[in-house]
């Protein structure tokens, strides 16, 4: 499959795959979008790198799988969860209950809300990703 | 005065506390470990005199929203025993010290017995009948390591395992018992229970379940304390060290089940009470001497007196409270007294039972001639303990069975006819305890030691503890008063007796005293004669198949033979099988269901129709077709992917546009792990036979018919959605509100987003958990491939 | 109709999915695993009615008449775990052939 036509291809597509999933990720609490697809669409565009150019010539040439950098993301998704959703109860709160600030309004920025939740989804987002490139990695050695 | 919850919880927990703590001091102690551990156990038994005098109950919830508490109940009756669990704790591990110089030490063997004493405790403290269940059972499974202890050797085994699965057999009967009154009293709070027992059993009677819940209670206490039938598992583990059984088998466990039936006299004594263990004691009294009478072994013979013992206290429970004559309290009393003297003396029997098989290597009576010579002091304890056995008047033993004597002859007076065999036999029973009492004291007199090799000075570790319960039996001896004083207290629940319980030197002739003397002659001129005895009772007992034992042992026999015969038809045969019989299963409950619902079919048009739903289903159909009919790996798998992307589109027209991106990028994904998957894969084997096929179709069809109609079913009608309303209201901002932080509302207009990050994060959390740990194991199983795997 | 349609799609499905469960090869069973998970989520979609809107409230107003959303999450929640999981199975089954170099299930349980 390594040909030049589905290199090419993979050199175009693959950084706006990324662009797309950071779009979803960010939206993703108000339209369509969210943590996991962003996660499961990074996956794919490394898939696709990894399909046109081959495991060996990606490691050597983007450095992109270094195995320990998958597991840590995966660990570090899950503790960013659990840290984030244990502040809660210091409160005297549920575990993961989120809240949302509006900010002073701003003339040319409109209303703003900043909600915790974006943690949880960034959590969300580091640990399938770290998970499903694991996998991946590990299949296909 | 007001009950201290937090000695109580110190002296029911610091044995486990304990237990835990020895694992990491062993190292360093070595054998003082048992000092360690009889520290603990005097805590115990001090905490228990500081209650001395103390009666009532003290709660502390646990999750008051299950109804779970912590309670504890103390009184008279849980005071005696608890102080004898916990006293005799501490004399069983001083012991140990010198018992356990010449075996193999461990850590496990202390915790064990720590466990055990603290579960002992719980048992005799708790006040909730969920947690008595809970120590009772943990008894038991002590016991199991500690009468294992020695688990090199098979006998150690079967004998732990039989007295695991017997004990706790009947605790299951009892937690059977337990549920029964709840579901009529609605409580486990045995304070409660013992605060009103008279309408306890009322009520019980009026549900028809008082003659239930009173066999399974019964029964429980019986296999605890070992009586016929339950007796087998007793003589069996005396292979436990001898420490071991003085404390479980003298002492403690098997007085749990006289604990147990003494707590719940008030709630349930009657007639049929008394009936039941009239029974069940006299025939366990008399039987149980017997084979004492014609045992070979020192420690069997003792472990069938402990069991004879106890049926004569649970005949004292069993004495109607009814009787005319005699306080009402006699039996409950006589029953409590024998315990605490049963108990001083039957354990000092098994320390010198310890000592010469530790110190002189004697196990058996044949072994045994004419000690006194070698162990002179052992041999004056031995026959003060054996005569208190064989209640000879004016010892310990003799005072307690003397007031089970006036009960059972006070009873036959008041009943007559058939009721004067239970003073004939009790009278039997108590001249079968003379005659071993009898061949105790015969070992350490006779012609000439047997023995040449020299005796090594005693370790006083092991002197102690004897001299220590014999002194004790000796003040029970000399003054019974005391005892009898402190066991009252915790006979309140009867109406004070107008005859008050008389105990002490007899001045005048009674019948009690009467039957005492006439058990003392017919013993001594039986013992002459034992011999011959021993040989008539072997050979009825060994000519007779109906031996209990052999009962047992064909009934775990053949459930082994079935469980292996059941092991080898179901989990030996191939996969296709266990699907099948799953599937089936699984495919016959709705279907049977949907048989017996009569529920009218109909169609509901709710559901919108769209011509492209059918072009997309038409389409996922005939997709999933062609993945069952392909006859290679990559052509099924890319008609899955077809399926898949379909599916894709079908959630995408059911206004479900989040799922149908993720299905689109899961499934896209999926595929490229197959792809790399199959490559290392053999190709496709084909079909077995045409005939496996056929009847795969038959229940293919079978299941698509019974989800057909279910689904037909399921959304024919769609019940009001208030959580709708409730998510898509709460999802966005409250209106026109000014606060600037805000919890109760999620803040975005994505309502799937907003309940997967918020409502419920929770469900997410523990969804990527799962991806993460398929992660990792993939991971451990790649990583195990060339680790040289089993070929 | 569409209702009756739905039914005889999830009733295939599932039946289907039997079958290919039965399969003597393997990665045929497997196959059946993926299409029970495919088939428990449409129904779960289903009996979300989708009669609604589709659940994103534009503009901030609150509307009451969209489809119900919780079906909607739990599905998604379902198909990334069914990632998971496939993934899973797949490198079992690799191991499986590593270890007995055969994916025949009469041939794995001894039969011939």
């Amino acid at each position: 499959m390594t040909t030049l036509i589905t290199k090419t291809a993979a050199k175009i597509v693959a950084p706006l795959i990324f662009v797309t999933s950071m779009v979803l990720f960010v939206q993703g609490h108000n339209t369509i979008g969210g943590g996991f697809v962003a996660a499961v669409l990074i996956v794919s565009a490394i898939s696709l790198l990894y399909i046109a150019y081959g495991t060996e010539n990606l490691t050597r040439l983007l450095n992109i799988y270094p195995s320990e950098l998958n597991r840590k993301m995966l660990v570090s998704g899950l503790m960013l969860i659990l840290l984030t959703g244990s502040i809660p109860v210091l409160f005297n709160m549920p575990f993961l209950t989120q809240a949302y600030w509006v900010l002073p309004t701003i003339s040319f920025l409109g209303e703003l809300k900043i909600s915790t939740a974006i943690f949880f989804d960034l959590g969300v987002l580091l640990t399938v990703t770290g998970s499903l490139l694991s996998i991946l990695s590990g299949v296909s050695r | 005065m007001e009950l201290n919850f937090i000695s109580l919880a110190i002296i029911v927990f610091l044995p486990f506390l304990a237990a835990a703590i020895t694992f990491l001091i062993y190292p360093l102690l070595k054998e003082k470990t048992a000092y360690f551990s009889a520290l603990i156990a005097l805590t115990c038994a001090s905490l228990i005199l500081t209650l001395f005098g103390t009666t009532g109950s003290t709660s502390v919830p646990l999750l008051s929203s299950l109804d779970v508490h912590l309670r504890f109940y103390v009184d008279g009756l849980s005071l005696l025993v608890g102080l004898l669990a916990s006293g005799m704790g501490v004399l069983t591990f001083i012991y140990s010290l010198g018992y356990m110089k010449n075996q193999r030490h461990s850590p496990t063997y202390y915790a064990a017995l720590l466990v055990f004493m603290g579960s002992m405790l719980g048992i005799i403290f708790s006040a909730d009948l969920i947690f008595i269940f809970i120590f009772w059972e943990l008894t038991s499974l002590s016991s199991y390591f500690l009468i294992g202890y020695f688990n090199n050797e098979n006998s150690s085994k079967s004998a732990a395992k039989k007295a695991l699965i017997i004990t706790s057999i009947g605790g299951l009967l009892m937690l059977l018992g337990f549920l029964l009154i709840h579901s009529i009293t609605g409580t486990f709070d045995l304070s409660l229970l013992l605060s009103e027992p008279t309408s306890v059993q009322s009520s019980l009677r009026a549900h028809g379940l008082f003659l239930p819940t009173l066999v399974v209670i019964i029964l429980a206490g019986a296999s605890k304390s070992a009586q016929i039938p339950f007796h087998i598992w007793l003589p069996s583990a005396m292979v436990a060290p001898t420490p071991v059984s003085a404390f479980l088998h003298s002492a403690a466990m098997v007085k749990a089940g006289v604990y147990l039936l003494g707590r719940f006299h008030p709630i349930l004594s009657g007639d049929e009470w008394s009936l039941i263990l009239l029974t069940i004691g006299i025939i366990t009294m008399t039987l149980t001497a017997l084979f004492a009478v014609i045992s070979t072994s020192i420690k069997e013979l003792l472990a069938y007196s402990t069991a004879s013992h106890i049926g004569l206290m649970l005949m004292g429970f069993g004495i109607p409270i009814t009787l005319t004559g005699v306080s009402p309290s006699l039996g409950f009393v006589s029953g409590s007294f024998h315990l605490l003297t049963h108990a001083l003396f039957k354990a000092a029997l098994f320390l010198i039972a310890g000592v010469l098989a530790c110190q002189l290597g004697i196990k058996t009576f044949s072994d045994a001639k004419g000690l006194w010579v070698k162990i002179p002091l052992i041999a004056i304890f031995a026959v003060f303990a054996s005569l208190c056995m064989a209640g000879i008047p004016l010892t310990s033993g003799f005072y307690s069975k003397e007031l089970l004597f006036q009960g059972v002859y006070t009873l036959a007076n008041n009943y007559g006819g058939i009721w004067w065999i239970l003073p004939l036999l009790s009278i039997m029973a108590s001249s079968l305890a003379v005659v071993y009492s009898l061949r105790f004291i015969m070992m350490f007199f006779g012609s000439q030691p047997s023995h040449k090799k020299d005796v090594q000075p005693l370790p006083p570790s092991m002197v102690f503890p004897i001299s220590i319960l014999i002194l004790l039996s000796l003040i029970v001896a000399i003054s019974p008063s005391i005892a009898i004083d402190f066991i009252s207290h915790s006979s309140s629940s009867y109406p004070p007796g107008h005859l008050p319980i008389h105990i002490g030197i007899p001045d005048h002739v009674t019948p009690p005293l009467l039957m005492s003397l006439s058990s003392l002659v017919l013993g001594v001129a039986l013992y002459t004669k034992h011999k011959q005895i021993s040989k008539a009772t072997t050979s009825v007992l060994s000519s007779k198949h109906l031996s209990i034992d052999s009962i047992y042992s064909s009934i775990i026999l053949s459930l082994e033979n079935y469980g292996l015969a059941l092991i080898s038809k179901t989990e030996k045969t191939s996969m296709r099988t266990h699907i099948i019989w799953l599937i089936g299963t699984l495919g016959m409950l709705p279907a049977i269901t949907l048989l017996y619902l009569h529920q009218n079919i109909s169609i509901s048009s709710s559901l919108p129709h769209q011509p492209a739903f059918l072009i997309v289903l038409l389409i996922i159909i005939l997709g999933t077709i062609s993945v069952a009919r392909s006859n290679s790996h990559i052509m099924g798998v890319l008609f899955l992917s077809i399926v898949g992307f379909m599916i894709a589109v079908f959630y995408l027209l059911s206004n479900a546009p989040d799922v149908a991106l993720t299905q689109l990028a899961v499934e896209t994904l999926i595929l490229v792990i197959f792809l790399v998957i199959i490559g290392k894969l053999p190709a496709y084997y084909g079909e077995a036979s045409p005939i496996r096929v056929r009847l795969d179709t038959i229940l293919s069809i079978f299941i698509g018919t019974v989800v057909f109609f279910a689904v037909i079913i399921s959304t024919s009608s769609f019940a009001p959605k208030d959580i709708v309303a409730f998510f898509s209201n709460r999802a966005s901002y409250p209106i026109g509100s000014t606060e600037n932080i805000i919890f109760d509302y999620g803040g975005g207009t994505n309502i799937v987003n907003v309940i997967l990050v918020d409502f419920r994060a929770l469900d997410t959390l523990g969804e990527i958990s799962v991806v993460a740990l398929a992660a990792l194991s993939i991971l451990t199983l790649l990583h195990s491939r060339n680790q040289g795997g089993v070929k | 109709m569409s209702q009756l349609f739905l039914a005889l799609t999830i009733g295939s499905l599932f039946s289907l999915g039997t079958f290919l469960l039965l399969r003597r090869d393997l990665l045929k069973s497997i196959l059946g695993v993926i299409i029970f998970g495919q088939a428990a989520n449409v129904y779960l979609i289903t009996m979300g009615g989708f009669s609604g809107t589709v659940p994103v409230l534009y503009g901030g107003e609150n509307l009451v008449s969209t489809t119900d959303p919780l079906v909607q999450a739990l599905v998604l929640t379902a198909i990334v775990i069914s990632l998971g999981t496939t993934s899973f199975i797949l490198v079992l089954l690799l191991r499986v052939y590593d270890e007995h170099g055969t994916l025949d299930i009469d041939r794995l349980w001894g039969q011939s």
